[in-house]
């Protein structure tokens, strides 16, 4: 059993196609049998954490021995053919257009400044020596990193900094909101408190873009209490936090759970613009966990949702602006975003608009956006199509 | 009187309160002044930043992308250049050891030439000959040293000593070059403890000292040093025709020589080449000042050394022979693929007295060593033969045949640590080539002594 969808553009430039066998071997059949023959020059997997993700890593990799893949696992896929769960999603980048190195960073919890500089340092270095700057002209940087790892500003902000001007986005794995382990796929490998840099260089135009659907409003929340270093609030209004947070929000404090996460974010305000700040899980002891980080004495906004649909349609409009038909999205899209969109009817449809899109990705624990962590928001980098010379 | 007492206690509850909101937005605001950084502050710097970025204007994104280009094609160069100079310097050590090969050979006729009683005349012109086969032997060395440099397969081995012993023994050698020209040459004596390597930096400055005899026709040269800028400056001083401003670049280019129809037509015009490319590996800057008809100055700046840490610099030869007896009548086995070699070879131990058998490969030596019917006192074999086979290997299929640990020496071009490494641990003397005959002799009366 299983199904391949259909290949995206098969003369194209980058081909995506999902599978979903009953085992991570057959997912990583149905993955071969659709791209293997291409000339790739990387191969990304999104994979559901509903197979053995170090199982599904080295079957794929036995699979496509040239070319390099590298992946995480998900709290949802998007497909070619849209939303799914417990499927793999798998992106082939095609040697004639692309080049990628990537390296693993692996013990995230030392992670240091130093450690971002000479990785980045090392994969440019790589880089140079694989494609010519004449051939293929624009680059971009993609990073896959644990999404329990509560790293990431770290990471992000290191990584950023180290690349100067090449754009970077990318997203934080999950496990289908069991907030357990996530893993990233390098090399045939799995690891935990990891991430992978990617470094693309590309004939093709590409953006990286970011959007978001929540405004605030004027009700404000004071952090008085938190554990900054486990991204953990305790007290809110010197209240407990999950208790105020659902009385600010007008939630039953009893009842609430991703659904009213999503649905209820808090912001905070920083230079003129407002951020997610997305809840990951209620605790025993009535404090709340986030996705992000936070601190003592943060000001949250309680945010209010506009049409989702909107900031997504602008975000296809502006970047074919900018860079004309698409081939491709490659998008990171907070699991929050789809919980949300579920629980408004919305999902078919949303689902359908990234369809018709050409979206493809994965559902995430967090979006990196250049330097920054976010939350909340659907984050990624579009591909050009080739500019035929006439 | 019961719900007074309650707002109060409500009324204090909400003071409590705001309180504790108070003092945590303070401690924010006083911690947002902080340099220390938490993983929140990165947020904030992030966006910070993002802002900044898109306040950039689009000419110095374009001015980073030319300069990205303009990076890239010089990277492209680079790797060209870095690809054709590996390149270069595989062919060099192939042609060096092509080379050295028919030198060897060369050289070994030319002493057992010397060996014969000859007439004056003869005897001056084997002289004049085998002179001429040093000087090419000294630059295919430097030629080799320069590619092993160049490929990366041999590093400058720096160490700390006094320059003075380098600049004398020198000017020893070169005192009969430059009195025959009616030259002056002086060297000035000097404490100073530099860091180099003794053997590259007495190529520098032989090939210095050597270029300013060359092209001196009247007056002399100087050979002079002194600290400047924590550095020491040898000074090789002539007082020959001066070279032009626009010449100057030029002179370091291989195969550029001085003015046309000048007096020496001895070298290659690669002297002060080398002398550049060995004073880049040892990243000791090279000067030049000059003016045209009085004279020129170049200079060499070396680090200075510690004093206490000095050792004395090794002499450019090996010593001179100690052990010249006790050759007359032993049985020495040649084997060497080249018969040219063998030829010389066997033409000079026989004029020193030995009873030579000669073979081309192990296996025929083995058929000489039985028709003979006996074991040689000694065999002098070459480390490459013909298929492959190694001289190390044909040595110890004698050993074995004789049942006896015959002394042995391999002889090699190959000029690698690598090769004399492997021939040390079988146990087996290393002389590289070309052979000097002296060398040979007192290895041999060594190994038989």
């Amino acid at each position: 059993m299983g199904f391949v969808s259909a290949v995206h553009n098969d003369g194209g430039v980058v081909a995506a196609a999902a599978a979903s066998g009953a085992s991570a071997q057959e997912a990583a059949d149905e993955i071969a049998r659709k791209l293997l023959g291409l000339d790739l020059a990387a191969l990304l997997v999104f994979v559901s954490s509903d197979y053995d993700a170090a199982e599904f890593a080295r079957e794929i990799a036995a699979r496509f021995g040239s070319a390099p893949v590298v992946g995480c696992t998900t709290a949802g896929e998007m497909t070619p053919e849209g939303w799914t769960d417990g499927a793999v999603v798998a992106i082939g980048f095609k040697r004639r257009d692309f080049a990628m190195v990537a390296r693993p960073i692996l013990d995230l919890a030392h992670f240091r400044v130093e450690d971002g500089r000479v990785i980045a340092a090392e994969l440019r270095a790589e880089m140079a020596r694989l494609a010519p700057a004449a051939e293929m002209e624009h680059a971009f940087a993609m990073l896959l990193i644990d999404g329990m790892c509560r790293r990431e500003e770290a990471v992000i902000s290191a990584l950023h900094r180290a690349l100067d001007d090449v754009p970077i986005v990318g997203g934080s794995a999950g496990d289908a909101l069991r907030f357990e382990r996530t893993f990233v796929i390098h090399g045939g490998k799995v690891y935990g408190d990891a991430a992978v840099l990617m470094l693309f260089k590309t004939r093709l135009p590409i953006r990286i873009f970011k959007c978001d659907h929540f405004e605030p409003t004027p009700v404000k929340m004071v952090v008085t209490e938190a554990d900054s270093e486990r991204r953990i609030v305790r007290e809110l209004n010197a209240e407990p936090a999950a208790q105020e947070y659902a009385r600010v929000s007008g939630l039953a404090d009893s009842s609430l759970d991703p659904f009213s996460f999503a649905s209820h974010p808090v912001l905070v305000g920083v230079g003129g613009e407002y951020y997610a700040r997305s809840i990951q899980r209620v605790n025993p002891d009535g404090s709340l966990s986030f996705f992000c980080a936070i601190d003592e004495g943060l000001v949250f906004t309680a945010a209010r949702r506009r049409d989702p649909f909107a900031c997504v349609r602008e975000v296809f409009h502006r970047t074919e602006a900018e860079i004309g038909e698409v081939e491709m999205y490659i998008g990171f899209e907070c699991v929050l975003r789809r919980l949300d969109a579920e629980r408004e009817q919305a999902a078919h449809e949303m689902s359908q608009l990234y369809r018709a899109n050409r979206v493809v990705g994965f559902n995430t624990y967090g979006e990196q956006y250049q330097a920054m962590h976010v939350n909340q928001t659907f984050t990624g980098v579009a591909i050009g199509r080739r500019r035929e010379v006439a | 009187m019961l719900r007074v007492e309650d707002d109060r206690r409500e009324l204090e509850r909400e003071i409590a309160k705001l309180k504790k909101i108070n003092a945590a937005l303070m401690s924010r605001v006083e911690r947002s002044f902080d340099k220390e950084f938490n993983a929140y502050s990165l947020f904030e710097t992030a966006i910070a930043l993002d802002n900044q970025v898109r306040r950039r204007t689009h000419e110095v994104q374009q001015a980073l992308r030319s300069i990205e280009r303009a990076n890239d094609e010089l990277l492209r160069a680079k790797q060209q250049a870095e690809a054709a100079s590996s390149l270069k310097s595989a062919v060099l050590t192939s042609i060096s050891h092509d080379l050295l090969q028919p030198l060897n050979a060369a050289r070994l006729a030319l002493s057992a030439l010397a060996e014969i009683d000859l007439e004056r005349e003869p005897k001056g012109l084997v002289a004049q000959a085998d002179r001429g086969l040093a000087t090419l032997e000294e630059l295919i060395r430097t030629l080799l040293d320069l590619s092993k440099l160049d490929a990366g397969v041999a590093t400058p081995d720096l160490r700390d000593f006094a320059i003075d012993g380098v600049l004398q023994s020198l000017a020893g050698e070169q005192a009969r070059a430059a009195a025959k020209r009616g030259l002056k040459l002086r060297v000035a004596r000097s404490r100073a403890v530099v860091r180099s390597d003794p053997l590259l930096l007495r190529r520098i400055v032989q090939n210095l000292l050597a270029n300013a005899l060359r092209y001196t026709r009247r007056g002399g040269v100087l050979v002079g040093g002194r600290a400047r800028g924590g550095r020491w400056i040898v000074e090789v001083w002539d007082t020959g025709p001066g070279i032009a401003e626009e010449r100057r670049e030029a002179i370091f280019q291989e195969f550029q020589r001085g003015e046309a129809g000048s007096a020496g037509g001895e070298g290659f015009g690669l002297g002060l080449a080398i002398v550049r490319r060995l004073a880049l590996a040892l990243d000791h800057p090279i000067g030049l000042s000059s003016r045209v008809g009085k004279g020129s100055i170049f200079t060499v700046s070396l680090p200075i050394g510690e004093a206490s840490a000095a050792t004395a610099a090794p002499a450019a030869e090996r010593a001179a022979p100690i052990f010249c007896a006790g050759l007359g009548g032993a049985k020495v086995l040649l084997i060497d693929n080249d018969p040219a070699v063998l030829a010389a070879m066997e033409a000079l131990l026989t004029r020193w007295g030995c009873d030579v058998a000669v073979a081309q490969s192990g296996a025929e030596a083995l058929d000489r060593i039985r028709a003979l019917g006996g074991a040689p006192d000694a065999v002098v074999a070459d480390l490459h033969l013909d298929h492959g086979e190694r001289g190390a290997d044909a040595v110890a299929a004698i050993r074995r045949f004789v049942q006896r640990l015959v002394p042995a020496i391999i002889v090699t071009a190959d000029h690698s640590e690598a090769a004399s490494e492997a021939a040390a641990r079988g146990g087996l003397e290393v002389l590289r080539k070309p052979v000097r005959p002296a060398e040979l002799r007192s290895l041999l009366s060594y190994l038989l002594g």
